[in-house]
């Protein structure tokens, strides 16, 4: 898919038909689960093209605000006192700062668990120039086990945007929310042709040929690329295909490819 | 002898059902031990395969003198995994195994008996 066609792809699915409330749009129906609520949330980051502040709330009467641009969490701006993680609001995210980022992942956990009735999202203009964040694929690799081990028709909530006949890729979530600490850095093409990616730049492009590679076997697939008599740190590239056409490319250390190798293995047991 | 190599190999990993050692610059298979009877079709298509996957990310590895050494296919079936030397990427190891080996001790045994193979040191 072309660079216009993927664009065209994406300004088809922000246009998707969404439900809304006044100035709110409904995400998500507590009735689908925690895993429903917490991928709205961060699949409505992940939809962030210029700086916002998102307020989502849910019929519990919680709330949160999101400073976002660029499909990446710039800070939690403020959260509900019985959400309260005082360590991070105000706080800019750093990608490197791991325990803060977990921080952010329990106020967002918290919020989905305690949600009820329908959450939706305000969204506001936000500041132009601001830190860049951590992206929001980072964040959903980062979410508890046991939110991500939902029924998997939970990954598109009803009523959010784009269809959830469209989205698919339910295995490759699986293996990036398993694989994400030990990767530096992925594409996920979902079978619909959208694509997140995550890493640095020239490393994304890497994926992004290694994701257009013709695969050696017939999904579910995984192949690796490694330097065995390198270093364990050395760069080393996988490319994971499942059977409902979404790609994963990832790049990791050498000594990781076992337990990616796992991974793979655990989305086809599932 | 180079063929005993290959039967130490797959005496050592259980999992392991077939390995194949090939020339790739003649797309010749010069060794071949497996558990099942593998007709030379099929052992020529693994090396092939062999050849075209480790060359796949060619364009892409980390040290443009240094190309991947080692790669992988997993199915829910099978593994398979594929070996050459840096100093001589024509020699390759092609091995399939069955979903329970051991994927690190595997890949460490097959690197010392394809050095062997293709007298090279370490």
């Amino acid at each position: 898919m072309s660079d216009p066609d993927r664009f065209d792809d994406r300004l088809a699915q922000l246009a998707g038909s969404d439900e809304t409330v006044g100035a709110a749009r409904v995400i998500a129906r507590a009735g689908g689960g925690g895993r429903a609520v917490a991928l709205a949330v961060l699949n409505a980051i992940d939809e962030s093209i210029l700086p916002a502040e998102l307020v989502v709330a849910s019929e519990a009467g919680e709330t949160m605000t999101l400073s976002v641009a660029a499909r990446r969490l710039r800070l939690v701006v403020a959260a509900s006192e019985d959400l309260a993680a005082d360590t991070v609001i105000g706080q800019e995210l750093d990608p490197e700062g791991t325990e803060e980022l977990e921080v952010v992942i329990a106020l967002i956990d918290r919020f989905a668990r305690g949600a009820a009735g329908t959450v939706v999202v305000v969204e506001q203009p936000g500041e132009e120039t601001g830190p860049r964040g951590v992206s929001a694929t980072r964040l959903i690799g980062m979410l508890p086990e046991e939110i991500v081990d939902s029924p998997a028709s939970e990954l598109v909530p009803e009523g959010a945007a784009g269809a959830p006949e469209a989205d698919g890729g339910v295995e490759a979530e699986r293996f990036l929310a398993v694989a994400g600490p030990r990767i530096s850095g992925h594409l996920l093409r979902r079978p619909d042709g959208s694509e997140t990616a995550d890493g640095a730049d020239d490393i994304v492009d890497i994926l992004s040929a290694l994701a257009d590679l013709e695969a050696e076997t017939t999904p579910p697939g995984f192949e690796m690329w490694l330097r065995q008599t390198g270093q364990p740190d050395g760069r080393a590239l996988g490319r994971a295909v499942w059977a409902d056409g979404s790609v994963a490319a990832v790049a990791f250390p050498a000594r990781e490819g076992g337990a990616l190798a796992a991974a793979f293995a655990q989305t086809l047991t599932v | 002898m180079s063929a005993d190599a290959l039967k130490a190999l797959t005496e050592a990993h259980a999992a392991c059902r077939t390995v194949v050692f090939a020339d790739m610059t003649t797309r010749m298979v010069l060794l071949s031990e497996s558990r099942t009877v593998l007709h030379r079709e099929a052992q020529q298509a693994l090396a092939l395969r062999g050849g075209r996957l480790l060359s796949a990310m060619d364009g892409d590895a980390p040290d443009p003198e240094t190309a991947w050494d080692i790669a992988y296919s997993i199915g829910p079936d099978e593994i398979a995994v594929f070996l050459r030397v840096p100093d001589a990427p024509s020699d390759a190891l092609c091995c399939l195994c069955a979903p329970d080996i051991d994927l690190d001790a595997f890949a460490t045994d097959a690197r010392s008996c394809l050095n062997r193979l293709a007298g090279v040191e370490g």
